[in-house]
């Protein structure tokens, strides 16, 4: 239906190159090299952190304070796992305050995203890959379950009870509900409330000095 | 006859030395503002718990990104919504949006829009419609083809809506609003999806669907739907033959390439095994003589696209993103193939303390090659290719902290058919506190004629020159037609915009937006239609959009909606477009949780009459069952349009009452 029409465009040679060069040297900034810090000391100041944020680095110091059992770890390596249950910007704030810290205790730490969002139906333990949620869930060292994912799943708590995984929420009564560290806001500031029976039965060890810092609950699980 | 040209060779050599020297120092500055060494999240990752329990937490503004946001009139519309609404196509979800008028013209086009001038086949529409970024808005007829516009709305995560200037973050043509649909990303659909659809309008849909992770950083997926559409009816009762069917596969791969970067790739393909459409043709060379055609358009298309990540959601980062489409539709108006390929970079910064600057570049380059013989639509040249140029500047800053914020930004645009333009825009916002935000806007955006507009030649009809003048025929046969101009200059307006959202309890939200949009240069048809297009069009259009949401209880939501809208075109143009969009829409939708295993959802929509295409107005109700009888599938039966047998939306089909039932199974690996 169509009568042959030449058409050639024809690469500008030139211009070409000139972009190429560009992707090339965005490309090269991808690997993560600890890139020389251009901005003047000055502007290191205060920009108030958003709350994920400041979640995220409670989260490293429950880490830093928590002992798990040598089993957990494949090799000496091997690094700790994150898994954070939420929307996607959850999970990227958690991986961005993870990268600024380093290592933990000597160890990498890795964060895995289980997507789930507020209020839907394609909640992790509901429809999809629940037994592969749990299971990656089971294999990690801390579970954050954030509210972007809604309530807390009964069944995630009870299948964790007993496994050496660290339960942490920001949904309210967390510890209540059987789960080990709970962030709660106390006028506009972030505490967090433990239970140390949940913790215990998983058996990890809590250093004392973060308990004297929590509001315990005692609660039995439901 | 057709008049032979060349087309122009503008100055592209020194505009991509010009692109590329802008993106390396892109990537420079960049690199050096990285999110894994931003000085505050190394603090806070270093912070004891007692340092971290005395931190005074942000309510108001929240993640940054929300400070990068800035407040327009957005509507998002969840990936939740989407399957509670018993829509099965982008286009007809678009319906959700408070404002936005979508009619059916036949079984695979629709007119929508937002905010009036909305579009015909003889004028264009003035929103840009992306797929995670990648422009499905057709340049050469300024114009949308939704048929083509078919993501699997499983895979849909949620799609915005910007109604009014795209501000200076969206690419030219965005002056009554942009649609973004977004994808959800690998990791979200990992596992094995089966979907079957049957109704009486639209007799199959399969979906098929692989998810998984590929190694500990990366997960893919791979995709396949087959649909058919059946046929409407006229308003006389005859088919319009338009049946047709789509097979559409694609793919997407996400990567964790470092803690803070991300990779994504993309592609689908597509082509219309049916396409059926019944026209009535201008015979040539015969006084005023139509001949009915019935047949099967031609229609495929395919994609990829790429993007690399840095910082997203964080105040320092950027992202690369470089797309090439390829689109062929031939049919018995008019052919055409079009490739397009772009590259867009841009970064955001925080710097000072309250400052946060985005900026980007962006080359979009287009080739097409039409049918010279038309018969109705053709182009001359037939073929061309052109580029277009936007390097864009804007910047937020929290004048008042936590409380007012101003964002001033501009765009400036190089087309090669119309040369160099700026697009201003400035916004206000304030938050007296965390349950209200009051905000104002002001921009300039253009658009950019057309290929149509420019190079385009729309035979409406052949006619005796004797009979038409009044005399006696004297055999001297003339075309009727609408053609381009090329010394067409961008249309331009300016929106004043004046919005308020207010959360009265966590269950509430209510939000209003005003606006008035002045056009000037408005690229119309001549007074009589036949003729040249003309930028001598003037006009205003202002409106009201309001929405709110109440959570009643814990099972049950509802959403309502409601715009209005007066446009008015002044100026030695065809003034058609006063009287082509409906004033009044309003619109109710229930969502009720019935315990863990049901839902019973529903919709009503009423849309005013469209004087200019002899539409009444119309009241439509859908009513949705979902079961789900384990926790791996689930059941849909919906009742759309139940109020009455049929009615029209726009100028062509009667939309039926129809039934639909879907099944969907996730099945284990």
């Amino acid at each position: 239906m169509r009568t042959e029409h030449a058409l050639r465009w024809r690469l500008r040679g030139k211009g070409v190159l000139a972009l190429a060069a560009a992707l090339l040297s965005v490309g090269g900034g991808v690997a993560p090299a600890r890139a020389v810090e251009a901005r003047p000391a000055a502007s290191a100041a205060t920009r108030a952190p958003s709350e994920d944020e400041v979640a995220a680095a409670f989260l490293l110091n429950f880490l830093r304070y928590t002992d798990w059992p040598p089993r957990t770890f494949a090799t000496a390596d091997a690094p700790f796992v994150i898994a954070v249950v939420g929307n996607e910007a959850v999970a990227t704030h958690v991986r961005a305050v993870v990268a600024a810290a380093g290592r933990i205790n000597g160890r990498n730490v890795e964060v895995r995203w289980i997507p789930s969002a507020r209020g839907t139906r394609a909640a992790p333990f509901d429809s999809l890959p629940d037994r592969e949620n749990l299971s990656q869930l089971r294999r990690s060292h801390l579970a954050f379950f954030h509210s972007s994912a809604g309530d807390v799943p009964a069944q995630a708590l009870s299948d964790l009870w007993g496994q050496p995984v660290l339960t942490v929420s920001d949904v309210p009564d967390f510890t209540r509900a059987g789960g080990m560290l709970g962030l709660v806001r106390v006028s506009g500031r972030i505490a967090f409330e433990a239970n140390p029976v949940a913790i215990r039965n998983a058996r990890l060890m809590l250093s004392a000095k973060v308990l004297k810092l929590a509001r315990l609950t005692g609660g039995p699980r439901s | 006859m057709p008049r032979q040209r060349t087309v122009p060779t503008r100055a592209t050599r020194p505009l991509a030395a010009a692109l590329a020297i802008v993106l390396a120092l892109g990537a420079a500055s960049a690199g050096a503002a990285d999110g894994a060494t931003d000085p505050n999240l190394r603090e806070l990752a270093t912070s004891s718990l007692e340092q971290l329990m005395d931190i005074k937490v942000s309510t108001v503004t929240g993640a940054p990104q929300s400070r990068l946001a800035s407040p327009a009139a957005v509507y998002v519309i969840s990936g939740d919504d989407l399957r509670r609404s018993g829509h099965r196509s982008v286009v007809e979800a678009l319906r959700l949006v408070p404002g936005m008028y979508v009619g059916q013209v036949n079984a695979s086009s629709w007119v929508a829009g937002t905010r009036g001038l909305t579009g015909s086949t003889i004028t264009s529409n003035r929103y840009l419609v992306l797929i995670d970024g990648r422009l499905v808005y057709d340049p050469l007829v300024s114009a949308t083809f939704w048929d083509t516009v078919d993501t699997p709305l499983e895979d849909v995560d949620r799609i915005e809506v910007i109604r009014g200037p795209g501000a200076t973050l969206w690419g030219a043509n965005a002056m009554n609003g942009v649609i973004n649909i977004v994808t959800k990303s690998a990791e979200a659909t990992i596992g094995d999806l089966v979907q079957l659809g049957t109704g009486d309008q639209d007799p199959l849909g399969v979906l098929l669907r692989h998810g998984a992770t590929a190694g500990t950083d990366a997960s893919y997926r791979v995709w396949m739907k087959y649909d058919r559409h059946g046929d409407y009816e006229a308003m006389d009762g005859n088919s319009l033959h338009d049946d047709w069917s789509n097979l559409h596969g694609g793919f997407r791969y996400d990567r964790q390439v470092d803690p803070s970067t991300t990779l994504t790739v993309m592609g689908d393909a597509y082509i219309h095994p049916d396409a059926g459409e019944s026209l009535l043709l201008p015979v040539p060379g015969r006084d005023r003589e139509t001949e009915r055609v019935t047949g099967d358009a031609h229609v495929t298309g395919a994609n990829l696209l790429l993007r690399l990540n840095r910082g997203f959601g964080t105040p320092d980062g950027w992202r690369l993103r470089a797309y090439y489409d390829e689109t062929t539709r031939n049919d018995f108006r008019f052919g055409a193939q079009r490739q397009t390929a772009d590259l867009d970079l841009r970064a955001w910064n925080h710097w000072g303390e309250r400052q946060d600057l985005m900026w980007g570049a962006e080359l979009l380059w287009t080739r097409d090659r039409t049918r010279p013989e038309g018969p109705v639509l053709s182009f001359d040249p037939d073929a061309r290719a052109w580029s277009q140029a936007n390097v864009f500047v804007q910047n937020t800053s929290e004048l008042v902290k936590d409380r007012l914020s101003l964002m001033l930004g501009s765009k400036f645009t190089w087309h090669e058919f119309t040369g160099f333009d700026v697009q201003p825009s400035a916004r206000l916002w304030w938050t007296p506190d965390a349950r209200k935000t009051l905000w104002a806007a002001v921009s300039r955006p253009v658009r950019m004629p057309s290929r149509f507009e420019v190079d385009g030649r729309l035979v409406l009809g052949y006619a005796d020159l004797g009979a038409l003048l009044g005399r006696p025929p004297n055999g001297i046969i003339v075309p009727l037609e609408v053609t381009g101009d090329e010394d067409l200059r961008n249309e331009r307006m300016v929106a004043w915009e004046l919005g308020y959202r207010f959360q009265p309890s966590s269950r509430w939200l209510i939000e209003a937006s005003l606006f008035q949009n002045d056009y000037q240069r408005l690229i119309e048809p001549a007074p009589t239609i036949i003729g040249a297009f003309t930028d001598a069009g003037s006009g205003r259009t202002r409106g009201v959009e309001l929405n709110a949401s109440a959570q009643v209880t814990d099972a049950w939501r509802v959403e309502g909606g409601y715009s209005w809208l007066d446009v008015a075109i002044d100026g030695p143009v065809y003034q058609f477009e006063e009287n082509s969009s409906p004033k009044h829409m309003a619109q109710l939708h229930s969502y009720l949780d019935l315990g863990n295993r049901f839902e019973l959802n529903g919709a009503l929509y009423h849309v005013d009459r469209i004087e200019q295409l002899a539409v009444p107005a119309y009241t439509r109700m859908d009513l949705g069952f979902t079961w789900y009888p384990g926790s791996r599938a689930r059941i849909s039966l919906w009742g759309q349009n139940l109020l009455d047998a049929g009615h029209a939306e726009g100028s062509g089909a009667v939309v039926p009452r129809n039934l639909y039932l879907q099944l969907s199974f996730d099945l284990a690996h």
